[in-house]
Parts: C-alpha cells; structure tokens; sequence
C-alpha cells in the first residue's frame, strides 16, 4: 500500500461481555476507503468498533490511525482525541439541543459564526437544513439519522465509524438513506468502517468487506471477491440462503442429482459439501434446450414458484439416486415463472458452486 | 492466543483499568474516604468490649427497641409506598380537577419536619386537647367513657411519619414515570393491557429505581427521626442510642446499637441495589412525546380529587393552619430581629450545603460511569453513602472527633513554630456543620443523580466524546442539561433536610449562631409549642417556596418537553 | 419550546460559582471562630431559657463583658467538650441537674475554683465541695394534684405512690429524662437499690397512661382528667399558672402542688449550675459571671421569670412560688445524685418505666 492506511488493527485481541472474544484481528482502511465490518451477531463487530473509537480500552495487539498508535495496551489515546466520528444504530442525538446545536456539538474549536456555518452546511449536505431549529423529538428515524450523520461528519473526521445505522428504519427508507449515505461519503471523501450484519448492504455501501466469525476474519476482500470465491461454508452461506448436498470425492469428481462435479485437487473419499447458489440453478421449460449451464440438463418438479422483484424463486423437488427427493431453490431473471407442479429443466451454473471438506462446515 | 490468557483475562481488561486511574476516579475515592471518616470512627468503638450493658438492654429493652424499629419501618415503608406512587401515578397520566395544583402541592408535605407536625397534632388530638376536650364537652364525657386514637403512640408516630416523608416516593416516581418513554406505554396497551394493567406491569416495573429510591430514602428518615420517636415516646434504635450514649454513658454500646442499626440500613439498601443491578433499566428509546393521559370524569375524577387532596390536607393544611393559629397568637412576642438571623442561618447553611451536595454527588456518580462501574469506585460510593445510615447526632461525635484532633494537632504545632494557637479553626465553625450534612445526606443527593444518570443512554457519552468533548466537558454539556431536573430534585431533598436537621447541628454549631430547627426545639423542649409555632412555621415556609419552583422544574425538565 | 443554557455558559459558571461557595465558607468559618479577647465569656449551655438571654445582656451592660453563648443538650455539649480537649473555646458550662454536672466533672472537664462571693452566696449542698460547680437555682420535684378529685390528706411521700389506690392516676414522664433519673438516685440513696426496684415497678403499674410528654404534658393532663396526680418540677406549674396562653391558665387553675416527704428527708429537690472549664481561657471573667448570677439582682431575675428556687437565700421568691409555702428540702447533697444516676437509669429499664 503505497500511502499510510487511515486505520490499522494489528493482531487486536479482546475479551469482552465475560463471553465473547475477539482473536487477532488484523486489517487496514486505506484514506477514502469504504470498508464493510460484517458479521453475524456476537461476532464482535460492534466491539471492534468500539476499540477503534477508543470507548473500550484495548487489551492486546495495536490499533493506528494515520500510522499512529492510539491503542495498544499500555498507550490509550481517548475518543476524544482520536479524530473519528460515530454514527449510533438509534441515532443518540441529544435530545436537550437543536438540530443546529447537535450538528455544532463537535465543533468546539470554530467560534459564532463560522461554527453555524460549518453546522449548516453539513445539515444542507444531508438535506436537513430546513430542521436546524427543530428538536430531536419532532423528526422521523431517517431525519434524526440523516442529523446523526451530518453530526458526525461535521468535524471533518479522519475516520467515520458507523454502526447499523439504518437498521432502526424500514426497508424502503433504508434503501434511500444508505444511498444518500453512500454518496455523501463518497463525495466527500471521507474513510468510512461501518458495521453490519447485512451483506446486502455491505455489498451495496462498501469498498471492501471484512467478514467476522466468532471474533476473527473469516475472509475480507472486495464484495465481488467473497461472493464468488467464498473461502469457507461459513462465507459462502452467509450472503444468500444457499443449497447445500453432501457427497464424497471419487476420482476428482463428485456425484449429484445432476450429474458430476468437479472436485479440483481434493482426494479420493473426502466427504465434502456441495454449495450450489440459488442462481446457479438455471431452469427451463421443459423441451427447451436450456440455455447457459454446465453438463446435462436433468428434470426436476416445480413444488411452487414466487415472483420476487426482479427475479423468480423456484423451489424444485429433485429424485436423488437413494430414491429419495430433494428439496431445491432457484433464482432465475423473473421474465420465467412456471406453473407449481411443472417439470423443468434444471442445469448448473458450475462457477457458481463451491466445495469444502464437510468437517470444515461449522 | 494461548487457553489460559483466556481464562485468567478480566471483562474490564488492564487498558481499561489503566485508563480510568484519573482525576475522576481519584475524586470519587478520595470524597469516599473523607466522607466516611466519622463512621468509620464511630464503628471503631464496635470493636472495644461493652461489658454487661449489653446483657442488661437484651434483658429489657432491646426487643423493644427491634420489634418498634421494624413496626416503623413496615408501617412507613407501606404507607409512603401507597400514597407516594399512588399519587404520582395519577398525577402524571391522568386529567381530573384540580390535577395542575395537585402535581406541585404534593410536595409541601415535604416541608413540614416529622417532629413538627408531631407536635402539632399531638396540640389538636391529645386528651387534654382541643378536639377530645370539645367531644367531652359537647357528650358530657369523662375519661374512660369513650374511645379516641392515642396519637402519641407507635400508630400515630406512623401516621405522623408517612403524611411527611411520602413526598420522597412521591418525588422519585413522579419523575421516573416522566422520564419514561411514552412509546413503552403505549406498546402496552396495544398489547391488550388496560391501564391498570399497563401500569402495573409496565410502568411501576420501569419506574422501579425511583421508587426504590423514594421508599429507601423515607425508611432511612425513619430509622433517624429522634424528634417524633422521642416526643411520642417510642422507643426504637434511635432514641435507645441516645438513651444507651448519654443516659446511661456508655458510648461503646450506644455505637454498637448504632452499628446494628446501619446494618439494618445497608441490608435494606443491598437489597434494593442487587435488585436493581439484575434489572438495569435504560431507556430503549430517546423519543419522547407528550405523555397519554386518562382523561377522569364523573365519581373518578372526585375520588382521584379526594386522594391527592388528602395527602396534602393532612401532612401540610391542618399543621399548617394549627402553626398559623399559634403563630399569630404568639407573633408579637416570637417574631423579632433574632427570628431573622435564625432564618438567615438556616438558609445560607442549607444552600452551601445542598450546593456542594449536589456537585459532589454528579462528579461521583459521572465518575462511576466513566469506570464502567469499576468494583472499587462502586465500593467507594456505596461508603460514601454510609452515613445517611446514622443518626445526626453519632455523626455529629464522629466529625467532631477527627476534627479536634486535627486542631490540637494544628495548634500544638502553630504553638511550637510560631506562638500562636488559633483556636478550633475546624471543629468549632460551621465547616464542621457542613462536613457533617455533607456525611449525613450525600447519600440522597448520590441516590438520586444515579438513579437518573442511569437513564441516559451510554451512546450519548459515546457520541459526544467521539465529538471530542472530554469527559468533564460531556458532564456539563450533554448530562447536566439532560438531567438537570435530577439535580435540582437532590439538591432540594438536601436543602429540605439541611433546614430540619436537628441533632448535628446542635452538637457542631459555633457560638452564637441558631437556626430555625434549633430553635424549634429549644421551644418545644422547654414545651413552649405555640411558642416555637413561629419558627416551625418558617422552616415549612423555607421548605415550601423551593418545592414549588422543584416541582415546575421537573414538569419543565423532561426531555424534549415543549410546544414542538 | 425551551431554551437551554449554552455548554459554554455553564462552563464558565462553574467555577466561579465554586470560588463563591469557598469563599462564603471560608469567610463563614472565620467569622464564628470566637476570639480569645479577656473581654469575652465563653458559654456552653444547656438552659434554653429566655431569662438566660436576659441576665447576659445585663452583665454585658454592668461589664462590658460579652457573652458568646452555645446552647444545646447537656449531654452533647460535655461530649463536645470532652472532644474538643484542651483547645475548647468554652470557658463556663451551665446546665440543669446535679447529675449532668457530676458527669462533667468525672469526666474532669472543671477546674476547681475559690470564690468567697460564690461560697458565701451558696449553701454547701448546692455547690461541689471542691469549687468544681455551684447551683445557680433550685428546683423541687413535687407531686401535683387536682384540687376536685385529691385531698392533700392523702398525699405523704413519694415512697406511697406505690400504694394501689393510685392505680391508673398517676402521671410521670419518661425515665430518659434526667430529672426522673436523679429523683430515683435519691431514693436509691435513702432506701437502696432494691427496695427502689420495688417501688418503681409499683408506680409503673399506677401509671395513668405510658410515660410520654414532658413534666408540662403531665400537669396539663392532670387538669384535663386524664389522671389525678403528676410528678413534676415545680417551675414548670409556675409557668404554666403565668402562660400567655389561656388554655393553659384554665388546665392548671385547680392543680395543688404537695410536697413529699416533709416529716422525713424532705422532698427532693435539685440545682442547675455551672463550673469553669478546665481549660478557659477567660477564668477570671467566668468567675466574675457566676458572681453575678448568684447574686441579688440575678437570682430576682431567675425566679420573677422563671419560677425557680433562688439558691441564694437573700433572694426572695416569686409571687406564684410563694404561695406553695415553705418547705423542707432533702439535705442531701446534690453532688450525690450523679453518684447513682447510671444505676438509676437501669432500674428504671428493669422496672419497665419507659
């Protein structure tokens, strides 16, 4: 990395809450980067953090911003000092101070004047200037969300920490917000860690993703990277519901309900779990030749099929060589949709299925 | 990271210990250890052997002195529960006439010292009083023929304490139910509770630190009071260690029996703090809106008006108005230039102290949340709150102790060097009376800024230090406006008790130098009551005029409260 | 909508509110350290009567002495002195009761001190032998009756009280009360510990009611029918008899005052008193003070205004005192009573007298 990473962990580790812990946790944002820390709940996201923030004093390993060290076990530079603004799940505006007055509340180094200044046009970047008066009380959840932002940055931070910020809001209104959001932050400039435990928007608002498991890094990378080369079950599972087939490697291959797959370079008899993601599942009326996939198509039964926005779930019920079925999921482009109880067409998408040693999953 | 580093790491780890040894935390011990000096003197005399006093009080009067304390405790705790929360219930979710005059006057009874209004009713109700005296009278009765309530008995000292001390609930819950988020509320009755229901399982249980606090607050009064126990002829701890120290000159059982008494108190106190510990309360949510409220009509209504009313009747109007009567009987006489410097005193001593009270305590308790609790700070404060456990004269002998000490020792030397000796620059001042109001009520004013300090969500100290307010800075800017309403409650309890405080300040107070309390009693003691009328009357008026302004402030104090 | 005090306001009020605050203290604490001036008296005392005040201000006047005075309880004002030790700004202790005297000087808070005046003025058995305190008035603690429904015949000694035709008449405040304590004290002294157990357990069970109330409450009650006799220090009556109040004039226009044991000891009777502190710093304007309160014009004072015994006995007595008569007084002296005031206290908490 060619310029100084605006914050850097380095083999943090963290017992926190008598249970969790977080274990050598190392990674870097570089200035400007949008980087992503998610993870599912009790993952240590949120301590992590806070560590970052300096609200929690660090126990071992080392954290830097701008190359230098804030904490690391006998140094603890407090929040106050660290130059990094804080965005709270809830907002946690004051509620004793206008919107003007909360915006401002960081800015005790400019005067009068200058300081209404700055305040408003932050509150005009997030597009709430015309509330600067207002008390915290009067606005929706997305209003005091956009204030807490515009608080937040209004100091000019070296590094904003988010955490869940649009987790208190509904689905439509986060999906605006987090698109604001993106924007601004990218307009200007600003280098950004938000916490989440939605991929989905990881995926949309960030740069690079940290994924955390049970208090380490599970695999970080850019979005596209962890979505098409997860390195665990645990990565590949957590960005979408995923079908999953247990087999056993013989002669680089593995046998499915549709056909064989290529295990790479693992041994003979290695029990393994297939992961086959819902849209590598290509299905086609049935008499058609199908269209993209690997290998032979095989005939499955649709069980019930939804129209979601802009694809169609079909959940398929597939004979298995045991005589058994299987019950499958698909995600195709929603201009198909077939009827429930209609036999398709199902052929796989083999860049999309991943394959781990089956002692590896969990 | 090896298996036993695991193991052997603490939750709050060794940068968080080392982070927090800092001025805050310096203060709070340091405020902990001074303040806890005179008990600790006092509870020193627990460890010297009492000889066979202590046979002679468990042959006679301890279990006296035990089943009265308990029946006290039952019987206040009970009741100032009922009415307190009772009333700040309706006062704050209902409509009904009378409501806005209601939510202040409440409190007056606050005012009115428990011996006060003993004395009081013991001039209407006793045999040789007004009211039986007008019954005779107006029946042709004698003694014997009829049945009247003995007011100076153990029910009537219940009676007198509860009508008194219920505004302390009254206080706490009232602003507990203020504070708390309307949208909890409303969830409950959404999910099919009723009023009743929603306040019984919603509310009290949310409202509950306050409560607790209220009701600890009244019981710690009660153990104390000497005057009303004294007057009525009650005998309990209190007046036996009076009786045990001075009667019978035995000071080390007299500290034993206060000793057993403070374990009385902490065990109450631990009770309610483990409780709460379990149940932290924070709130969810920082949005509040105007609170709902049951609109009342009809027999309702009346009965909601009669159940605030009287309270209010009871505990303020008739001592009130008996106080009136007696005062103008005796004005010509009583109300003179010295009445004013008595007034003066009582003022100014109970503002410093209320003052310092209140700062003292918001730095203690901001300090025990920037420790995130830390064991040894919580220790601390649970040390400094000690000596609301022991009555105002115990405290009195253990300020005055390390204080003459401390002047010999300064004169003794000052002689040496110099030549000079000063006097008694500490102990013979009214730097001794403050200390010892500052030992014996810190507790309330530390109860009472906890327990709203602990509503503020920690996001908003995480939010302003990420902003980059230093922890000083964020106590004045973000807590203090937010809950200034607390701190105006703690230092009107403390200024309220400072001006009915009796024991410590006899004992300490320098020459020349009377207040209104101490001159109360003199009067009563000398069994002048009308004549000391006029310098009860002035203590309830002083209380009154800061418990109306504490009431509008509180109305005022909710966050987020306005037209917006 | 409300408006908040800036953050900046408040900071900087802080402080200099807290710069006030210690100001105010440290100003306050001077100001009522008492200066050691040969022109000041020191008082300590436990008599909280406005007569008091009154015999200060005139021996100011005479003087030009000031008098600086602590009142409180006597109990805590020896404790304060024994704490205080040998920098106590107090000069002169007064309070009620031979036995609150005695405690004080075992716990050797007096100096001895000569003085013709006060030895010629007192009568031994009133003052400690060694000059450690002098009686400044008497008390006689007497019983007092209702002239409707007892005849003075029936009266004797406070021994038969214990008789049972008085039971349920009889009123008597609590045994916390120092002059209950040395009233026992005198009677363990004539009749010895048991005998006086004896006797206290009976007049508990005369009792007309639990002890509550002061020696006052007593006397009211005993005009208001709640029971026909009470015992209770004399002054108290007179007070009473002269109250501005005319409630109070009525209650007690049919009380009798009766006093025990005249063909014996005599009735017991008591001192308040003073003694110059063992470290004062104003010895010879602590004497000069004690002179002048035994003397004519101040013993007039404590008996015109508060209806006590003059112990001097130039002084005449008050109008209202007069009119009870003559009567013999236990000779015993009063120093003894704190001898047994410990073991009184006991007995009375055996004898279940509250």
């Amino acid at each position: 990395m060619s310029e100084t990473a605006v914050l850097a962990l380095e083999n943090v580790s963290h017992a926190y809450d008598r249970v969790g812990v977080i274990d050598e946790v190392s990674f870097t944002v570089a200035p400007g980067e949008l980087v992503g820390l998610l993870g599912p709940s009790g993952s240590g996201k949120t301590t992590l953090l806070r560590l970052v923030a300096g609200l929690e004093g660090l126990q071992e390993g080392r954290i830097l911003i701008n190359g230098q060290p804030v904490a690391d076990g006998v140094v603890h530079v407090p929040p106050e000092k660290r130059g990094v603004g804080l965005v709270f799940q809830e907002g946690a505006l004051f509620p004793h101070l206008t919107v003007a007055e909360n915006v401002a509340f960081g800015l005790a180094g400019l005067k009068g004047a200058e300081r209404r200044g700055r305040a408003l046009e932050v509150l005009e970047q997030v597009g709430m200037a015309a509330y600067a008066g207002s008390y915290p009380h009067v606005l929706s959840g997305g209003q005091q969300q956009r204030v807490a932002l515009a608080r937040a940055l209004a100091p000019a931070p070296r590094l904003l920490l988010l955490d869940e910020p649009f987790t208190g809001l509904d689905a439509k209104l986060r999906g605006e917000i987090r698109d604001e959001t993106l924007h601004i932050l990218k307009d200007s400039g600003t280098t950004t860690l938000i916490v989440t435990h939605d991929p989905e928007e990881a995926m949309y608002m960030v740069d690079r993703i940290v994924l955390l498991s049970d208090g380490s890094i599970a695999q970080s990378g850019v979005p596209e990277e962890l979505y098409c080369h997860p390195i665990s079950t645990f990565v590949a599972e957590f960005f979408s519901s995923i079908n999953r087939i247990s087999g056993v490697v013989k002669g680089n291959s593995i046998e499915t309900p549709f056909g064989l797959v290529a295990a790479g370079e693992m041994p003979d008899g290695t029990e393994v779990d297939v992961l086959i993601r819902p849209e590598a599942v290509r299905v086609t009326p049935l008499g058609t030749g199908g269209e993209g996939g690997d290998g032979d198509a095989v005939e499955a039964r649709v069980i019930t099929a939804r129209r979601l926005r802009r694809a169609s779930y079909i959940h398929l019920c597939i004979g298995t060589f045991e005589g058994e079925h299987l019950h499958f999921h698909s995600r195709v482009p929603a201009r198909y949709l077939p009827r429930d109880d209609e036999t398709v067409n199902v052929r796989l998408d083999h860049s999309q299925i991943f394959i781990f040693p089956a002692d590896e999953a969990r | 990271m090896s298996a036993d580093t695991l193991v052997s790491r603490k939750p709050a780890g060794r940068g968080a210990r080392l982070r927090w040894l800092d001025g805050w935390s310096v203060f709070t011990i340091g405020v902990a250890a001074l303040v806890s000096v005179p008990v600790l003197v006092v509870l020193s005399h627990f460890f010297i052997p009492a000889g066979d006093v202590w046979r002679h009080l468990a042959e006679t009067v301890l279990t006296r002195y035990i089943v009265n304390s308990l029946w006290l405790m039952i019987g206040v705790g009970t009741g100032t529960l009922v009415i307190g929360v009772a009333t700040a219930w309706l006062v704050t979710m209902c409509r009904f006439r009378g409501r806005p005059t209601f939510e202040w006057a409440l409190l007056l009874p606050m005012a009115v010292p428990a011996y006060v209004i003993a004395y009081t009713y013991t001039g209407l109700f006793e045999f040789a009083g007004p009211v039986q005296g007008y019954l005779r009278d107006s029946f042709a009765l004698a003694k014997g023929d009829y049945w009247f309530p003995e007011i100076r008995s153990i029910g009537g000292a219940i009676a007198m304490m509860t009508l008194v001390l219920y505004p302390y609930v009254y206080l706490l819950s009232r602003i507990a139910f203020l504070e708390q988020s309307v949208s909890v509320l409303e969830v409950s009755r959404t999910l099919g509770c009723n009023p009743w229901r929603s306040f019984f399982s919603v509310a009290l249980p949310l409202a509950r630190p306050g409560i607790a606090a209220g009701v600890a607050l009244a019981l710690m009064e009660t153990l104390n009071d000497f005057g009303t126990v004294q007057y009525f002829a009650v005998d309990n701890f209190t007046t036996g260690i009076f009786r045990t120290w001075f009667g019978m000159g035995e000071p080390e059982a007299a500290t034993q029996l206060a000793a057993t008494l403070m374990i009385f108190i902490f065990a109450l106190v631990l009770i309610e703090r483990l409780s709460r510990g379990r149940g932290r309360v924070r709130h969810t949510t920082s949005r509040y809106r105007a609170l709902p409220s049951y609109q009342l009509t009809g027999a309702k209504s009346a009965a909601a008006t009669t159940a605030c009313f009287l309270p209010i009747f009871l505990g303020f109007l008739l001592p009130g108005a008996v106080l009136l009567d007696w005062t103008v009987e005796t004005a010509d006489r009583m109300i003179d230039a010295r009445f004013f410097t008595y007034a003066a005193n009582s003022f100014s001593l109970a503002a410093i102290a209320s003052l310092l009270a209140v700062a003292i305590a918001l730095a203690m308790v901001y300090g025990l949340r920037l420790s995130q609790q830390n064991k040894v700070m919580v220790f601390a404060a649970r040390v400094a709150s000690m000596g609301y456990a022991v009555p105002g004269a115990v405290i009195a002998v253990g300020v005055l102790l390390p204080f003459a000490w401390f002047d010999t020792v300064l004169n003794d030397w000052l002689q040496a060097v110099f030549d000079v000796s000063p006097g008694l620059v500490f102990s013979g001042t009214i730097f001794a009376v403050i200390f010892a109001y500052l030992v014996r009520f810190l507790a309330i004013s530390l109860n009472t800024v906890e327990a709203s300090l602990d509503k503020v969500t920690t996001s908003m100290d995480d939010a302003s230090r990420t902003l980059g307010r230093k922890p000083g800075n964020t106590l004045l800017s973000v807590h203090l406006p937010m809950i200034y309403g607390s701190l105006l409650t703690a230092g009107i309890l403390v200024f309220v008790d400072v001006m009915k405080e009796l024991p410590a300040t006899l004992f300490l107070r320098p020459f020349n130098f009377d207040t209104l309390a101490v001159r109360t009693y003199q009067l009563a003691s000398d069994e002048r009551l009308a004549d000391a009328s006029s310098a009860a009357l002035a203590i309830v008026l002083v209380g009154v005029v800061p418990v109306v302004v504490l009431s509008i402030a509180i109305a005022r104090s909710r966050p987020g409260h306005g037209k917006g | 909508m409300q408006k908040y005090a800036k953050p900046a306001t408040v900071r900087a009020r802080t402080p200099s509110a807290l710069f006030a605050l210690v100001a105010v203290m440290t100003g306050a604490g001077g100001a009522f350290t008492p200066s050691a001036g040969a022109a000041e008296v020191n008082i300590y005392s436990s008599r909280h009567y406005d007569a008091d005040r009154q015999l200060y201000a005139l021996f100011t006047a005479e003087t030009g002495i000031k008098i600086n005075l602590l009142q409180g309880k006597s109990n805590a004002l020896v404790e304060r002195l024994k704490r205080e030790g040998k920098y106590s700004p107090a000069d002169l202790l007064i309070t009620v009761d031979a036995g609150n005297l005695g405690r004080a000087q075992a716990a050797g808070l007096f100096q001895a001190v000569r003085s013709k005046v006060l030895e010629a003025a007192i009568p031994a058995r009133f003052r400690e032998s060694g000059g450690h305190w002098f009686g400044l008035t008497m008390r006689a603690r007497v019983i007092m009756y209702h002239k409707d429904r007892v005849k003075p015949s029936e009266l004797s000694t406070y021994e038969a009280l214990a008789d049972t035709k008085w039971k349920g008449r009889i009123l008597v405040r609590s045994s916390n009360n120092i002059y209950n304590q040395s009233l026992v004290a005198s009677l363990i002294a004539a009749n010895g510990f048991d005998k006086t157990e004896a006797w206290a357990r009976r007049l508990v069970a005369n009792m007309a009611r639990r002890p509550r109330g002061g020696d006052r409450d007593q006397i009211r009650a005993v005009g208001a029918g709640e029971g026909d006799i009470a015992i209770a220090n004399t002054y108290y009556l007179g007070r009473l008899l002269a109250s501005h109040s005319a409630k109070d004039r009525e209650l007690t226009a049919k009380i009798g005052v009766f006093f025990p044991n005249q063909k014996g000891r005599g009735t017991h009777v008591n001192v308040s008193g003073a003694g110059v502190t063992k470290y004062a710093r104003n010895k010879a304007g602590a004497i000069k003070l004690l002179e002048f309160l035994v003397g004519p014009q101040a013993q007039k004072v404590f008996a015109e205004a508060n209806f006590e015994y003059p112990v001097n006995p130039k002084a005449g007595r008050s109008a209202i005192v007069g009119s009870w008569g003559p009567f013999k007084a236990d000779s015993l002296n009063v120093a003894v009573l704190s001898k047994h005031n410990a073991e009184a206290v006991r007995l009375m908490d055996r004898a279940g007298w509250r």
